[in-house]
């Protein structure tokens, strides 16, 4: 069938090329044109090639061209694919995408790098669409590396600030400490599988034989369990989950559009994607997937914690997203890849449209951040204000908004393994976690949208009459994305609701439940409206809570946090983030430093510069002065040279040949 | 009636013949013209022209002709095949540059005569008969013949000391080590049985294979050209000789004298063998004369005596292919050699050129006369850096693919010592080749030493070499299997 799949990247890219190259050039008009043409463009491939996605061709398939061939040894094709799973991430990413470069318009005009920012904007959209269409892990990896490139470049953005730099440096570099992981994992797959084709390595009767065998060299230790684990090492970097989170609320320093695309409804979902796209892999190690589902719960937990006493904006947002990643990794780890999956497109969706409503307050009050500073906005900007509330309704998990429907098939497969068939305590455990964060969740957003928009105004004097609602694109943005984050979660309707889970079957993740008793659906669908009440109140719970601990019950909360013991410590807690980045200071960071220190004194320079650089540079110019010297210009030398040359060869020659015949 | 001279005797000696009688016609075109005061300084672009026409004449003849191996023409004293006729062609197309920037620059010093360029042809025709030569005579007489020319254009400049001095040196040298070359001749001539034919000593030649009065022979010979070509410790001329003459001509000599003597040197040891004891001797010789060359050049100023001990260096390296050739794994490896020639002729030919756009009134030839040429003049800039890289053989170069050839055939001919000392030797040599790039681009112009007017031939035989530089870097394919091809028909005839 024909497919123009390679457009679908290629179309960012050509805008990356035009805007880097010549958008000095162009002027802010051309370059926004070509900038928000490219994904739109994207968008309608995209979608005309998931018009062609019919019951009956499940997948396109485009080879570029053979990229890497050693015949026989390892054959690695340029090729994309597109099948359900892919279709659902480059719609959400040229779609959320396109939204977020309309936004930009707005947001950025005036910058002085214009050009720059939409170059690297396009340059990302080519780089995830890469990553989601490529159809092994090498190419993959390109688009992994990719996003994690333009990531980098647009935190550090403005880069005139010496502190956004190194903002971007450490979300590079820690990203490249997760890349290792997916390195050696890619390393694994070709040991064992002998291939990094997705078509093998999903391929369940192969996984089943290499699940059996141990690892390379490690004869403890299950193949498959072995390469998830670095896998999963390599989602843990992209996707900001615990011990690798570290960077992501440092990136707040790019853009706020930048925040929105990046690091709340793409890249950072690149993890999920890749344990998606693996899924029969992942299946196949149940020891990878208790990892996975602990990891996603106490990230989930921990940042909800963090988020809690944050003063700055966007840091809410930020580790409100790093939460929410640990709940698609607790899907994952329960099992549930449909329901991870649905929560990141909804995820997509009102994230975005949080970040980007409080970059529309950021930029109402001229590039403050600090909710201390705001307040009572509700006045001043009620658009901005009836967009934000319905993103944390959404974030929430308020019906019928769309966070309601996805964390329900989360915590509803978490709540299966806790107290269906086969339960475990560990997995009890987890869905506590991830329930009592639910809640917590609630709260924070509800603090989030108190103290920006509820309440006496704290905003500066001499801005806040400057304070102007956004118009034009910004508006649209926000709007579209209202709509989305209002009416996503229809994709997902549990069944109990007499819905259908058009997303979980579209992309082929979803489990079966057909196949039970009539007496066991019974159960199941008794487990499931107990589970859905339960956190349906333990949201509202924290809405609740949060309405009146920063309304009328205010001073309840101040005597909780500022006189109680227990209180206190929490929130010197909560608010140093739990000093994880110190801890890494001190263990990773220093003994880093002195270490490097050592090898460049005693090695580079010692060693390597004076003695064996400097040393052998000096001996050879000295011999080279000798040689130099001896050219004496005089004839009667020469010919000495000449003979004894003569002489000596001869004599060799005479030595070698008597000696050999006589 | 029977011919004394048959057709193909007649192909086989046509390009030699074409040079020879281009020399004649420059000699007399130029005695005819009128003698004035500013003669020296025109450019006189007839002679250029004539002289590039036969140069052209003459390739077309080595190209187009010899369709057949043919030995023992004119009673043995000379072959017609692939392997004569490619290094001919190298001459020739070395000459061919060396005509076309002439005119400029012997104007530009205000020495431009007509007897420069009959010098060059005369000693371009005994070149081209040398690499055909298949007998002692013929060798000896078309070696005195090209020495002749080539002492007489090293004292070109008869008004400067340098010249002079370095041209006598040469000459007696040359005397010196012609008599090394004529006693081992005579040796030959005796162990094989009163015969001067090559193909004589090589049927006799393996029976008396240890005889000592054949390898003595055959050494004595060797240590002949070795002084040609410039291998320690025969080496001693050439720095003197270099830095003397007149920069173009020396350019010529750098390389149309090496390929010759290389080729006649090939054929010589391809017919009379010489065992794994010579084998030896020419290793030791390779490795003292890699180590020497680039040693000496490190800390030179002089940007022709710089390379002219970078010269000797690849003299170094040229040998290696004999010493694989002399034990048992054949000469097959020969065909590197040849490569090698032609990345080693343009590569060479485009430094001495580059130099050569700089003087003015005399050779300005300091490596700090180059400082800020790059700003000046950016495509000569660009050139001579293409040939520093190619010398110190940086890949995309041709010196990179010719040093990849030897090196490769030393390490699979069991000879790895040999292929790591010229490893080493060649990042020694990056050190100095980068020197003058340094100069060009990084450090600033002072005063008016780029104010030269450029003539066109010195261009466009610059652009040439460049070109030849990038392509044999690039895509040396056809040039390597016609070495390998014109190998073939040495071993094979």
């Amino acid at each position: 069938m024909e497919t123009k799949l390679l457009w679908i990247p290629l179309l960012p890219f050509i805008g990356f090329l035009l805007n880097g190259m010549f958008g000095k050039k162009f002027g802010p008009r051309v370059v926004s044109w070509i900038g928000c043409l490219a994904p739109l463009g994207a968008l309608a491939v995209t979608y005309s090639s998931w018009k062609q996605l019919t019951g009956v061709v499940d997948r396109l398939d485009q080879v570029v061209f053979p990229w890497i061939w050693l015949e026989g040894i390892l054959e690695i094709p340029f090729k994309l694919t597109f099948d359900g799973l892919s279709a659902t991430m480059c719609l959400v990413i040229t779609g959320v995408g396109s939204l977020i470069h309309l936004y930009s318009i707005g947001y950025m005009r005036g910058d002085a790098g214009y050009h720059r920012y939409f170059a690297y904007l396009n340059l990302f959209t080519a780089f995830m669409l890469i990553l989601v269409l490529a159809d092994n892990l090498l190419l993959m990896f390109v688009g992994w590396e990719g996003v994690g490139l333009c990531s980098y470049l647009l935190i550090g953005f403005w880069f005139e600030d010496d502190a956004n730099c190194v903002a971007g440096k450490k979300a590079f570099i820690v990203n490249r400490i997760g890349d290792f992981g997916f390195l050696l994992g890619m390393f694994l797959c070709i040991v064992h599988f002998g291939s990094l084709d997705f078509g093998v390595l999903t391929d369940r009767e192969i996984i089943a034989g290499v699940a059996a065998s141990s690892a390379w060299g490690m004869p403890a230790v299950g193949a498959t369990t072995l390469i998830t684990l670095l896998f999963f090492f390599g989602a843990t970097g992209k996707s900001a989950q615990i011990p690798l989170h570290v960077w992501l609320p440092d990136a707040m320093a790019g853009p706020t559009p930048v925040s929105a695309l990046i690091h709340a409804a793409t890249m950072v979902t690149s993890g999920i994607y890749l344990c998606c796209r693996l899924m029969p892999l992942f299946e196949s190690s149940p020891v990878c997937m208790a990892v996975i589902a602990g990891i996603g719960a106490t990230t989930a937990l921990f940042a909800a914690f963090i988020a809690f006493s944050q003063n700055d904006i966007k840091k809410v947002l930020a580790y409100s997203t790093v939460s929410q990643l640990g709940y698609m990794f607790f899907a994952i780890g329960m099992g549930a890849f449909s329901a991870a999956l649905f929560h990141l497109v909804t995820h997509a969706f009102f994230k975005a449209l949080l970040f980007l409503g409080s970059g529309a307050v950021i930029h109402a009050m001229h590039h403050e951040q600090d909710m201390r500073k705001m307040g009572g906005l509700r006045k001043q900007l009620p658009f901005t204000h009836m967009m934000f509330l319905i993103g944390t309704l959404a974030i929430a998990g308020m019906p019928p908004f769309a966070g309601f429907f996805s964390k329900d098939e989360i915590l509803f497969s978490g709540f299966m393994n806790a107290f269906g068939e086969g339960a475990s305590g560990q997995a009890q455990i987890f869905w506590g976690i991830s329930f009592l964060t639910a809640g917590m969740t609630a709260f924070y957003m509800l603090r989030c949208l108190a103290l920006t928009f509820w309440g006496e105004s704290r905003v500066a004097p001499e801005t806040v009459n400057k304070v102007h609602e956004p118009g034009g694109w910004i508006a649209f943005a926000l709007f579209a994305l209202a709509i989305a984050s209002t009416v996503g979660g229809f994709l997902g309707v549990p069944a109990i609701l007499g819905g259908h889970n058009v997303i979980g079957h579209f992309t082929g993740l979803h489990v079966e439940t057909s196949g039970l008793s009539a007496a066991a659906l019974e159960t199941h669908h008794a487990m499931e409206w107990t589970s859905m009440i339960l956190s349906l109140v333990m949201a509202a719970g924290g809405l609740v809570l949060g309405y009146f601990f920063y309304g009328s019950l205010a001073d309840v909360r101040k005597s909780l946090t500022s006189e109680n013991p227990i209180g206190q410590r929490l929130r010197h807690l909560s608010g140093n983030k739990l000093f994880v980045d110190e801890l890494y200071h001190k263990v990773v960071v220093r003994p880093i430093e002195i270490l490097s220190w050592l090898l460049f004194f005693f090695i580079d320079r010692l060693l390597i510069d004076w003695i064996l650089v400097e040393g052998t540079a000096l001996v050879t110019r000295a011999t080279g002065d000798f040689f130099r010297r001896m050219q004496t210009g005089f004839i009667p030398g020469y010919l000495m040279t000449f003979g004894c040359g003569v002489l000596v060869l001869l004599y060799i020659l005479l030595n070698i040949l008597t000696g050999n015949g006589s | 009636m029977e011919l004394l001279i048959s057709p193909t005797e007649i192909e086989a000696i046509l390009p030699a013949g074409i040079l020879f009688l281009t020399g004649l016609v420059l000699l007399l075109v130029d005695l005819g013209g009128k003698e004035r005061a500013d003669s020296g300084m025109n450019p006189k672009n007839h002679l250029v022209f004539i002289g590039c026409a036969g140069s052209v004449l003459a390739l077309m003849a080595l190209v187009t002709g010899g369709g057949s191996v043919v030995t023992s023409l004119y009673a043995g004293a000379m072959s017609d095949d692939a392997f004569g006729r490619f290094a001919g062609a190298l001459v020739t197309l070395a000459l061919l540059l060396t005509t076309l920037g002439a005119g400029g620059y012997l104007s530009s010093i205000g020495q431009n005569r007509g007897e420069f360029y009959s010098l060059l042809f005369f000693g371009a025709g005994a070149m081209v008969l040398l690499c055909q030569a298949t007998n002692l005579v013929s060798i000896f007489v078309a070696i005195e013949t090209l020495s002749l020319s080539v002492f007489v254009l090293a004292g070109y400049t008869t008004d400067r000391r340098p010249s002079s001095e370095g041209a006598f040196k040469y000459f007696v040298l040359g005397a010196f080590s012609s008599g090394f070359l004529l006693l081992g001749m005579a040796f030959l001539y005796g162990v094989s049985g009163g015969s001067l034919a090559l193909s004589d000593i090589a049927a006799n030649g393996p029976q008396v294979a240890d005889d000592i009065l054949f390898a003595v022979g055959v050494l004595l010979m060797v240590i002949g050209f070795a002084f040609k070509v410039g291998a320690v410790p025969f080496h001693s001329w050439i720095p003197d000789v270099y830095q003397g003459a007149p920069v173009i001509a020396v350019g010529w000599m750098a390389v149309a004298v090496k390929v010759a003597s290389f080729a006649a040197l090939l054929r010589l040891l391809v017919a009379a063998g010489g065992g794994e004891t010579l084998s030896r001797l020419i290793a030791a010789i390779a490795v003292v004369t890699m180590l020497l060359g680039n040693l000496a050049a490190l800390n030179q100023t002089n940007i022709k005596r710089m390379l002219a001990y970078s010269g000797i260096a690849h003299t170094g390296y040229l040998l290696i292919p004999l010493v694989l050739g002399l034990t048992g794994t054949g000469f097959e490896s020969g065909s590197s050699m040849l490569f090698y020639l032609a990345a080693y002729s343009v590569t060479t030919f485009a430094a001495f050129a580059v130099i050569a756009t700089l003087s003015r009134g005399q050779d300005r030839e300091s490596i700090d006369d180059l400082n800020g040429l790059a700003s000046k003049h950016p495509m000569i800039a660009v050139v001579m850096t293409l040939a520093m890289l190619s010398l110190a053989g940086i890949p995309l170069t041709a010196g990179f693919v010719g040093k990849l050839m030897i090196f490769r055939d030393a390490v699979e001919g069991g000879y790895i010592y040999l292929a790591l000392i010229g490893i080493i030797s060649s990042v020694i040599s990056v050190y100095y080749y980068l020197r003058p790039v340094v100069a060009m681009y990084f450090r600033e112009a002072t005063g008016d030493q780029h104010e030269v007017e450029h003539p066109w031939g010195l261009h466009l035989a610059l652009a040439l070499a460049g070109g030849a530089i990038l392509l044999l870097g690039i895509d040396p394919q056809a040039l390597v299997e016609f070495s390998v091809e014109s190998m073939r028909s040495l071993l094979g005839g």
